[in-house]
């Protein structure tokens, strides 16, 4: 048995697969009768290709050609055809003794007849008891992005899409009806043509940068499939569906399934946009002279809190003799001619300087088609699209190949899906003293000229001297930074289905994800380093990870229909598996810059590799019952055993149940002619997220080494986790009530939906006693959470040539922390600094801010000696509230909560109509209640006059008299009165409504472009993110520095802004 | 479920062992459960206990600076509004529990701890040769000794953990008292003096003498006023002639000189390695951080004086004391710290004699004089120290002098009861309750215990 497991994991399942492929001959069936005809749209009166012309009860049918004719031999026993043609009503003739058979098709205005996949399997609307979220392939295309997640932005209710960062290539951040976990992550389980896909390849190969302790934002791991190639984006939302993805599914599944080819006459496709992206939005920063400004007046400030009888006018002499040895009270001399108010001096717009006009280009061919036993899909992409920061992009190379084989009993598939993405980095997210080139540009003084009068990059900025902050040049870190990240991924997966009774199925499939990344950094010595003069030592890094993970499945499937009872079942079996091994070289002292890999570096300062593995191994069923269309009944379980659960904890049990009832269905319903569809749905179900550390429950040893004798190493180790050998997944329990309501033939539709979900055993980081030799341990505990309130809305009509759509979204989601583990009465957190705090604790929301609250700004000394202040305050200075009411200020207990990044409700909607051949979209999306902590302020508006300032400050206070709008801490390069503290001062509301798309498409008239042989073309315009309303001070409202840290989110400390895109584009076939 | 899983598993022939399947052990991080097994395992635990001296919470970095230096009356810090004045609190007597520059310390020094204690606890249960064994716990006693000697001067009563815990039970600890604290690092001092050799192999330069044990067990009994015992074994140290004063201060600090023979016990770093670097010791771009009244203190001809001049590396704005000084690379540099060395020693010896009873002329003038006139600052003649309080006057200027920038100055000041008089001197007015830190408040909290656990009086 150990055998052939092993010989299993080498790749013997697909053997097996490819043999059984070969093993059973086709089936073929006797005809008799030729039947001939063709199919016609009802609404544009043409002809239809490719609809399916089935035989009903029989595997025989036939596939419409260019012209809609079909022609067919009809079994001796056949009495009835079935037309169908997705997006369109499905019509049954009978034949009667007919040769030929004309039909007109029907645009399907009901949503009822969809197919929905649900995983291991599908199901039609009308029948969902379930909370599950879809869009097509229609309602994705057109939008210029490189993800499909992207698209999802306001689409669905229940399920927020952000983009924390407009970097190419760059992490979404999808969350389904809220945030249940608190460290075990939050992404949902995707899962591509049924092989769910793991989202450990987020953090591509390891995100910072040498000597760098701030995270950059995640790549997306889904940038590597093509949007073009997406049939349909499924999501589950209630446990209750995803419980059949067990110890996965509690942060929701998202399907994805990509296009099938469809039987017929073999059609290729070109579709392309071109267009130009630039920023949606950019900060309002003082120039040249008014910076000055401010500059003398802080410096002003500071000198005479030390010498108070010190005058403005005091030159540099007499300022160095009245305060010894204090540089941060000097006029630097660059600034002096800007005071005197010389005209024409340097006054560099540093925004302008690092961002551009970026073009993106997106290039599809597909060819699709097949007869009714085999069909094929294959596509090819090339995309490439430029970042808005210089020396930014992205480029994808994508190929795809689908395809079906029915052979009498046995059906077999094959889907393969190469990828080559390439990613041009810049540091963009990191704080300026951390090398992020949009910090520094915003950071540093707008007296310095980007380049010097030789063309050379100018680098006055650093060691300037006059206790002035050191800035490195941004645009020249964008430009000599090397920094290129190829990702190669094959994802694929085959199966063999055999119909081994009328009712009965088996199915095996075999899936396969592998990733290669590949990294390499350079940093030449043209560079300064921070701080210091001249040339500085090169960093050349060189990083690589390679992860392959396989799944296997089996699956029995049985369906019946006995009278009016409609049953099916699923059971199964499925065992997976994913290895990682990692590299990492770091060097330096090169020769010079010329040769750039890590093999040219005459040392090497530090190395690892780094080797894991996960396994997973379940078993699942699946009941699904309903009567007559009215009453539905499901259950499933699942049962998932995993490498990362503890000792003691090895196997979970995610179990679910979910009812409906079609009231309209029942007779006393009949008479209200209005109501075409009104159903009750409920649903419970535990689901889990096993997004824990492979090796959570045994406690690691971690190298940390000495030096003894001279220069050698002598290596040591010590215990750096504890073990947890209890260590299990989280549970989310949750219920879901819907109602779905149809009103005149589905016209009008409505879904809404209520849910409560509780998360427990929470994986959270403990704080233990320091005495134990650890600060923290990873335990399973606490509660967490979420309940809301989804609606979805959608009208539409359609006459012959006028057709339109409108759907809305609302969704409200609340999340609460219930409780937290016995002797944890809280979790604070920092941030970007460690007077940053977030607050967890019951009765709050996860990751809420914490800080003090100022109250303006101390008008004279009377306001300072009447009220608590901290001890150097001087008028000009923040008021902080006691609000403990002690007597005095205190940072570690004068703070309360402030908000939270979770927004109160979001919402979206999408329009869409055609006349003749116009079409025309538009989707806007919005979110409110949102707080962003803008801890760029920290320096941007910061009043020092040290790092350059937003416009605000201008409201600055200057004096008793001229006290700004007295909100505004005064100008000192030596600040007093903890005005740096981080406080609400630092907050801004992250509420907004964006105009997400506008599309204007027009499709030629068939006859036209058939005289050139084309079947369809269509030209459209469109424009992404025309419009953002928002009062958020910095780049982006959705901007989120930790994505993936539930505990402190919502901080902006620099960061990649969005585009505004304008594309023409074009869908060509043939 | 499990068994239905397995009968699906076995029936299609995929997996037969779930147990191989399922646990994977990691492979790239040793796991606890299978180390401390041999002599290399537990050679590997002694060498990270070192290492753990080396971190930015401790020697490598600002943050003990901050807790023994900043806080005293040699430097201050400059820059109020880094941080949001994080350091600066510190420096001024403004820090509460929750600065968390307390927590890094305490963390770091019961993380010492941790290590010295797991390693002990697994010790004689490894086959190995019983001298080498011996030698490991003397290096790990007195490693835990100098972490709990931090701990009780900066905290006063602290948990004394002398085994490895789990975190379970690490939850009922409670505050020993002073007493117990300093017993238990007395027993380790004392042991670790008869495990320790004299001295070491070129390669193993570094680790602990029992000349450093002694040294620091005098300093131990130095500070809780238990003066003939320090007496006792500061003399067996001086007497030993395993060390000497380097010609001149500035030797002393000669990254070329390293571990050279004035030094007892030092943490060692290296710039060969990038990980075993640190960060200039006492840098800032702002300006001076050196207290004017202890330049003004040396005299013409003393050459420490020099020692406290500012440097700047090349093209840099930051500037740091002569006396750490090295020219970085990337920024880091390699430069050893003194835990404990010579000049310290003899003035102890010095300190303690003339507690036990004042002598015009003796050992206690001898020693201090050397170490005046080694930094070319005149000699005392008996009659300028002509009693007691004057001598233990001298013998503290005299550290103060000779120590600066050392981590010694807090303790000095608190434990000759002269930090207020010292504080005052510069402007900052303290009360009795502030010579003892604020246990950080996450602690406090965790424990949850007012009356085992209680926070420092006044915070």
């Amino acid at each position: 048995m150990k055998l052939s497991a092993h010989a299993f994991r080498r790749g013997g399942a697909s053997i097996c697969l490819f043999l059984a492929l070969f093993l059973f001959p086709g089936i073929s069936s006797y005809a008799q009768q030729t039947i001939r005809g063709t199919v016609t749209d009802e609404a544009t009166q043409t002809p239809m290709i490719g609809v399916s012309v089935l035989v009903k009860g029989a595997s025989v049918g036939a596939v419409t050609d260019l012209d809609g004719n079909f022609d067919l031999m009809l079994p001796k026993d056949a009495t009835t055809l079935v037309f169908s043609f997705v997006g369109y009503e499905t019509v049954e003739e009978t034949v009667a003794g007919r040769t030929i058979i004309n039909v007109v098709l029907r645009e399907n205005v009901s949503q009822l007849d969809e197919v929905v996949v649900i995983g291991y399997g599908q199901q039609q609307k009308k029948d969902l008891t379930t909370a599950v979220a879809t869009l097509s392939a229609k309602e994705i295309r057109d939008v210029p992005v490189n993800s499909f997640d992207q698209i999802l932005t306001g689409k669905m209710a229940g399920v927020l899409v952000q983009q924390p960062s407009g970097s190419p290539g760059a992490g979404v951040s999808v969350r389904v009806r809220g945030v249940g976990s608190i460290t075990a992550g939050n992404d949902p389980l995707y899962v591509i043509d049924g092989v769910p896909v793991s989202a450990d390849n987020n953090r591509g190969v390891g995100s910072n940068n040498p000597g760098s302790s701030y995270a950059e934002q995640p790549v997306n791991v889904l940038s590597t499939l093509n949007p073009a190639d997406i049939e349909s984006i499924q999501v589950l939302k209630d446990a209750s569906a995803a419980a059949i993805y067990g110890s996965r599914g509690s942060n929701g599944v998202v399907l994805i399934t990509t296009k099938k080819g469809k039987a017929g006459k073999a059609v290729v496709s070109y579709n392309t946009y071109v267009g130009m992206q630039e920023t949606l939005k950019r900060y309002d920063m003082l120039n040249a002279y008014e910076w000055s400004q401010i500059n003398f007046e802080g410096r002003n400030n500071a000198y005479r809190d030390r010498f108070p009888a010190g005058k403005d006018s005091d030159d540099n002499t007499v300022r160095a003799k009245n305060v010894a040895n204090q540089p941060g009270i000097l006029i630097p001399p660059q600034v002096q001619p800007y005071l005197s108010g010389t005209a024409g001096l340097t006054n560099t717009d540093w925004q302008d300087e690092i961002f551009r006009q970026a073009p993106i280009q997106d290039h599809v061919v597909s060819v699709s088609g097949g007869t009714e036993n085999f069909r094929y899909y294959a596509s090819g992409e090339y995309m490439d699209q430029q970042g808005v920061v210089i020396s930014s992009g992205f480029k994808r190379y994508n190929g795809r190949f689908n395809m079906d084989l029915q052979s009498g009993k046995l059906k077999v598939g094959l889907n393969i899906n190469p990828t080559l993405t390439q990613h041009d980095l810049v540091n963009s997210e990191g704080p300026w003293f951390d090398e992020g080139v949009i910090g520094l540009a915003l950071s540093i003084s707008p007296i310095w000229p980007v380049y010097n009068a030789d063309g050379t990059y100018n680098y006055d900025a650093n060691a300037w001297g006059f206790a002035m902050t050191d800035f490195l040049n941004p645009v020249a870190l964008a430009n000599q930074v090397e920094d290129n990240m190829d990702q190669l991924r094959l994802l694929g997966n085959a199966y063999a289905e055999y119909s081994i009774l009328k009712n009965l199925s088996y199915r095996l499939s075999f899936g396969t994800d592998i990733n290669n990344f590949n990294r390499q950094f350079y940093r030449p010595s043209t560079l300064e380093t921070r701080g210091r003069k001249g040339a500085s030592a090169p960093i050349g890094t060189s990083r690589t990870r390679f992860s392959s993970n396989w799944l296997v499945e089996n699956l029995l499937n049985y369906n019946t229909v006995v009278g009016k009872h409609n049953l099916s079942a699923v059971a199964g079996f499925s065992s997976q598996k994913e290895n990682f091994f990692s590299n990492y070289i770091e060097g330096t002292n090169y020769p010079n810059d010329l040769v750039q890999t890590i093999n040219a570096a005459g040392q090497i300062t530090s190395a690892s590799s780094f080797k894991e593995a996960w396994s997973l191994l379940s078993a699942l069923g699946r009941v699904q019952y309903s009567y007559n269309d009215k009453y539905y009944f499901s259950a499933a379980v699942r049962a998932d055993g995993s490498s990362r659960f503890g000792a003691n904890n090895k196997w979970g049990y995610f179990p679910s149940a979910s009812a409906g009832w079609r009231i309209s269905g029942e007779p006393f319903m009949q008479s209200l002619e209005f109501l075409s569809n009104l159903k009750l749905r409920a649903s419970y179900g535990v689901t889990g997220n096993f997004q824990i550390p492979n090796y959570g429950s045994v406690g690691l040893l971690s190298f940390d080494d000495y030096i003894l004798g001279g220069t050698a190493l002598s290596s040591g180790l010590a215990p750096s986790t504890s073990s947890n050998p209890d260590l299990s997944w989280e549970k989310t329990k949750s219920i879901d009530v819907g109602i779905d309501l149809g009103l005149f033939e589905d016209a009008l539709y409505i879904e809404l939906d209520y849910y409560k979900e509780n998360t427990t055993d929470l994986l959270l980081n403990v704080p233990v006693p320091m005495t134990s030799g650890f600060n923290t341990e990873l335990r399973n505990i606490g509660e967490v959470e979420n309940k809301g309130f989804e609606a979805t809305m959608t009208v539409q009509k359609r006459t012959k040539a006028f057709g339109w759509s409108f759907t809305a979204n609302f969704s409200a989601n609340q999340n609460k922390v219930i409780s937290l583990a016995e002797g944890v009465p809280q979790i604070l957190t920092a941030g970007g600094t460690g007077v940053t705090l977030w607050i967890t604790k019951p009765g709050e929301e996860i990751g809420s801010y914490y800080s003090p609250d100022y109250d303006g700004v101390f008008n004279n000394q009377a306001e300072i000696d009447a009220y608590p202040h901290v001890a150097n305050a001087k008028p000009g200075d923040f008021r902080f509230l006691d609000l403990n009411g002690d007597g005095k200020i205190d940072f570690a207990s004068d703070r309360q909560i402030q908000g939270s990044y979770f927004p109160d409700f979001t919402y979206g909607a999408t329009l869409n109509m055609d006349y003749k051949g116009f079409d025309f979209s538009a989707s806007m999306q919005g979110s409110d209640g949102a707080e962003i902590l803008h801890l760029m302020s920290r320096y941007i508006y910061n009043i020092e006059g040290n790092m350059n300032l937003v416009r605000p400050s201008l409201n600055r206070w200057i004096s008793e008299s001229q006290p700004g709008n007295g909100q505004t801490n005064r100008a000192n390069r030596l600040a007093t009165g903890s005005n740096g503290q981080t406080s609400n001062w630092h907050m801004d509301d992250g509420s907004y409504m964006r105009i997400r798309n506008i599309t204007l498409g027009y499709t030629f008239p068939r006859l036209l472009v058939q005289r050139a042989k084309i079947s369809n073309l269509r030209a459209y315009v469109s424009v992404l993110n025309p419009f953002l309303f928002t009062d958020y001070i910095g780049y982006n409202p959705e901007v989120n520095s930790r994505p993936d840290n539930a505990l402190n989110p919502g901080e902006d400390y620099g960061s990649y802004p969005l585009a505004r895109t304008y594309t023409f584009g074009l869908n060509l076939s043939f | 479920m499990k068994k239905i899983v397995f009968v699906l598993a076995a029936f299609l022939g995929l997996s037969a062992c779930e147990k191989d399947f399922l646990e994977l052990a990691p492979e790239s991080q040793p796991n606890v459960n299978d180390f401390y097994k041999n002599a290399g395992d537990i050679l590997n635990g002694v060498n990270a206990a070192y290492a753990s001296l080396q971190t930015g919470s401790l020697y490598g970095g600002r943050d003990f600076q901050d807790l023994t230096e900043y806080r005293a009356d040699n430097v201050f810090d400059n820059d109020p509004s880094a941080n949001s004045g994080l350091r600066y609190n510190v420096d001024r007597f403004l820090a509460g529990s929750e600065n968390t520059i307390f927590e890094s310390v305490w963390r770091r020094l019961y993380l010492t701890v941790y290590r010295c204690n797991i390693v002990l606890d697994r010790i004689d249960g490894v086959e190995m040769d019983a001298a080498l064994r011996n030698r490991y716990k003397g290096e790990l006693q007195f490693i835990r000794a100098l972490a709990y000697f931090h701990l009780v001067q900066l905290w006063g009563p602290v948990p004394l953990v002398l085994k490895d815990q789990t975190t379970e039970a690490s939850r009922s600890n409670v505050r020993n008292t002073v007493a117990e604290v300093y017993a238990a690092l007395e027993s380790d001092l004392k042991a670790a003096a008869t495990n320790l050799p004299k001295s070491y192999a070129a390669a193993d330069l570094g680790r602990v003498t029992s000349g450093a044990a002694k040294g620091l067990l005098g300093k131990v009994y130095l500070t809780q006023k238990k003066y003939p015992d320090a007496v006792t074994t500061l003399r067996e140290v001086v007497t030993s002639g395993d060390f000497t004063l380097m010609a001149t201060p500035a030797l002393v600090f000669d990254p070329k000189n390293e571990y050279n023979k004035e030094i007892l016990f030092a943490v060692r770093f290296s710039l060969a390695n990038a990980s075993e670097s640190h960060g200039l010791y006492y840098s800032s771009q702002i300006g001076d951080f050196v207290e004017p009244s202890l330049r003004n203190l040396y005299g013409a001809t003393d050459q420490r004086k020099a020692l406290l001049d500012l440097r700047k590396p090349t093209g840099t704005q930051n500037q740091t004391a002569v006396k750490f000084f090295e020219e970085p690379t990337n920024n880091v540099v390699g430069t050893d710290f003194p835990v404990l060395r010579y000049a310290d020693v003899l003035l102890m010896y010095a300190e303690a004699l003339n507690e036990v009873g004042y002598q015009a002329t003796g050992d206690a003038l001898t020693n201090l004089n050397a170490v005046r006139t080694r930094a070319g600052a005149p000699a005392y003649a008996s009659a300028e120290l002509p009693n007691q309080a004057a001598f233990r006057d001298a013998v503290l200027l005299e550290r103060r002098l000779e120590l600066p920038l050392e981590l010694h100055r807090w303790y000095d000041l608190v434990r000759t009861g002269r930090a207020k008089d010292a504080l005052k001197a510069i402007g900052l007015t303290i009360q009795d309750f502030q010579l003892l830190f604020p246990i950080p408040n996450s602690q406090v909290q965790i424990y949850n215990n007012p009356t085992g656990f209680p926070q420092n009086q006044g915070y």
